[in-house]
């Protein structure tokens, strides 16, 4: 991925680049929130990270302008700002996702190939398909290796997105938001229990495996 | 002294008192002024009336019986009217004094204008100890050429005009320094008692808050404001040593696990390992700072929660769907650790004004104690009770419960029951949930379930009916949809 950082926290965004360098991702990366418009509006990134607050130009107008112009780059917004209300305004003004401190390195890795991948593919598919798993989005319903499978609707909800992201680390605050439309940590990793519940329809009698977990960080639905 | 009197000589109530009286003398002076003036001249009037009378009665006398029937007249009015103050004068046209006894030199001639004059008499030569006295003198020219006059002495309404002025001055200054005397006394009552206040906040400001405001039980305004003051430092006071005492125990118990991950990289890094180990180290203390960071987010949780609401119209929604919602993720949870989770919540829709995500929180709190502390074959029951005009949920275990007199104690952060210890969990959850509590103006109470822990959150509010605007996602039910929270 090539990928934009506008973030004025030199040290939050070396480690950034590092990160991002190291997980194979090539980062341009500018302190000022005008320099990241008119980088931005280059059009040449998969996605773009953005601050919050920014000299300059705060990261909402910044948004806000690239969005006036036409120009659809997927943004996700960094704050330290986690409220709910924060979290409205930013996907308001135009971000398709935010992410509010402290976050660990692989939320942020998995929500930007979330976000590439979203914008290479439209995802009206009626079919997704995973190795001989089919998730029919029209009748929900599930069937592998052509044996249908029973699922109840948050099941059907929980694979729906894994499949809708296949081949790509889904942690579990991303699957608490999409789901169970949650923006807080249940003290228990209720969700751990959910995935375990799932791959038991899916996985238990059928192979390959398919529904992996990625230990430290969440999930990812492929074929192997 | 010097400050004390300035201070006096400042106060606000001394202020008050000095213009009160300097008022005080303006208006009794003005009025003074004016009576003195109207009497003075109302006096004179009469007598400048009676004199005309005297004089046109004595020229009707001198009409009939010529100068020396008049001057007989005199000598008998002399005699008859001197006591009362009324004297008189004849003088033949030579100036020579004819009769009477007004002082002949004073009366040279009848004034032109025929306007009466007060002169000077000296003492009447048979009463030598009598004083020169002022008379209102009027005259007249008689037919023939003699002067008559008749005069009056003044001194008696005079006296008794500056005596009366005399009194009310003395009278007004004594009550002016009154006025002053009372202002300065409550001045320095007022001073006293602003300085014991002034003190007081004073060694608040130095570090003691324990300082309180001495009662002094006088039962006025200065008391209530006393009783206030110190309620509210009571209040700051009791809010310091909650919030002095969250973060010490935020301090103490953030710094352990701290400890133990920094000794733990330690002890990794003591001798070469494989980079399989390595990997393994890090790892694990990625999960030990990931649980340090939940503990600070749940602590940021109930700072917002205790923040109260930003925006006063929270959103009506059906209390069932978020009950229903968080127990049917902690259902399969139950079920894992071999535990019954049975939800009822009703067949009519639950109407409450709430933050959902914040109540979604509160309940999967709720839900992940019940599951932690009910043993393995236990059940726990959810439920939403809809009544008159309130509105329920209630989470239910089997387990231990919680004492009576613990009850308040576990709602405080960091709160951890002995029996809790072996037990994953950062002593959080149940101060998170008072607080969304709180934040919906909702009560909370704890109670034993005969086995274990029963904790009942009531909503109260008005009623919705039915037809309500404000209920459109809502589906009609059979009754009428009650009980919104708090700020209904």
């Amino acid at each position: 991925m090539r990928l934009l950082l506008v973030e004025d926290d030199e040290a939050a965004a070396s480690y950034l680049v590092k990160g991002l360098a190291e997980s194979g991702h090539v980062t341009d990366h500018t302190t000022d929130g005008e320099i990241g418009l008119r980088l931005a509006r280059s059009g040449d990134y998969d996605v773009l990270v953005v601050d919050r607050m920014l000299p300059g130009r705060d990261g909402l107008s910044l948004i806000a302008a690239l969005r006036r112009e036409g120009v659809h780059t997927p943004t996700l917004i960094l704050s330290a700002l986690g409220a709910v209300d924060e979290r409205v305004d930013g996907l308001r003004a135009g971000s398709d996702d935010y992410l509010a401190n402290p976050f660990s390195f692989s939320e942020l890795l998995a929500r930007l190939e979330s976000l590439a991948r979203r914008a290479r593919a439209e995802l009206a598919a009626a079919h997704l398909r995973v190795a001989d798993l089919d998730v029919d989005r029209v009748s929900r319903s599930v069937s592998r290796a052509g044996r249908p499978i029973r699922l109840q609707p948050r099941e059907f909800r929980l694979l729906e997105y894994l499949a809708r992201h296949a081949g790509q680390v889904v942690t579990r605050t991303m699957l608490l938001e999409h789901v169970w439309g949650y923006n807080f940590d249940p003290q228990t990793n209720v969700v751990d229990v959910h995935v375990s519940r799932l791959r038991a329809k899916i996985d238990k009698q059928f192979h390959p495996p398919l529904l992996e977990t990625i230990r430290g960080v969440g999930y990812a639905l492929r074929a192997p | 002294m010097r400050p004390e009197l300035t201070r006096l000589l400042r106060t606000s109530v001394f202020r008050l008192a000095l213009g009160y009286a300097t008022g005080f003398v303006v208006v009794l002076a003005t009025v003074l002024a004016f009576a003195y003036w109207s009497t003075a001249r109302h006096a004179d009037q009469r007598t400048d009336e009676m004199l005309t009378a005297e004089l046109a009665g004595l020229r009707g006398v001198h009409g009939r019986a010529g100068i020396a029937g008049l001057a007989t007249e005199i000598g008998w009015r002399v005699k008859d009217y001197a006591r009362d103050g009324v004297h008189y004068l004849l003088r033949a046209p030579d100036g020579r004094p004819v009769a009477g006894d007004l002082p002949v030199r004073s009366i040279a001639a009848v004034p032109a204008s025929g306007d009466p004059v007060v002169v000077l008499a000296g003492p009447p030569d048979d009463d030598p100890r009598a004083r020169p006295s002022a008379i209102r003198v009027l005259g007249t020219r008689l037919p023939g050429g003699s002067l008559l006059f008749v005069g009056h002495v003044l001194h008696v309404e005079r006296a008794i005009l500056t005596h009366a002025l005399r009194v009310y001055s003395v009278t007004a200054s004594v009550a002016a320094l009154l006025i002053l005397a009372a202002g300065g006394i409550l001045g320095l009552r007022v001073v006293r008692r602003i300085d014991t206040v002034s003190r007081t906040a004073g060694r608040i400001m130095a570090g003691d808050l324990g300082q309180r405001v001495p009662a002094d039980g006088a039962g006025d305004e200065f008391s209530d404001l006393a009783t206030t003051l110190n309620q509210m430092l009571a209040r700051i006071e009791t809010l310091l040593g909650r919030v002095r005492e969250v973060s010490d125990n935020v301090a103490h118990d953030l710094r352990s696990p701290l400890a133990r991950l920094r000794s733990n990289l330690e002890v990794t890094l003591l001798q070469p390992r494989t980079a399989d180990e390595y990997r393994e180290a890090i790892r694990r203390e990625i999960g030990d700072s990931e649980d340090l960071l939940g503990t600070f987010n749940a602590l940021l949780s109930i700072a917002r929660a205790e923040a109260g609401p930003r925006d006063a119209a929270l959103p009506i929604i059906d209390l069932r769907d978020v009950v229903a919602e968080t127990a049917e993720i902690y259902e399969a949870l139950a079920a894992e650790g071999g535990i019954a989770l049975d939800l009822d919540s009703g067949e009519q829709p639950v109407a409450v004004r709430a933050d959902t995500q914040l109540l979604a929180q509160a309940l999967c709190n709720l839900l992940d104690n019940a599951i932690k502390y009910t043993p393995r074959g236990g059940s726990i029951k959810v439920g939403v009770v809809l009544s008159a005009n309130s509105a329920r949920v209630e989470v239910a275990d089997s387990g231990p419960g919680i004492p009576p007199e613990q009850r308040d104690h576990v709602l405080e952060r960091f709160v951890r029951l002995d029996q809790a210890r072996r037990l994953p969990g950062n002593g959080l959850g149940l101060s998170l949930v008072n607080a969304v509590v709180e934040y919906h103006r909702a009560r909370m109470r704890l109670e034993d379930n005969e086995p274990g822990l029963r904790v009942r959150i009531e909503f109260v509010g008005l009623p919705l009916t039915r037809s309500d605007p404000r209920l459109p996602r809502l589906p009609a039910g059979a009754g009428v949809a009650v009980a919104t929270a708090g700020r209904g």
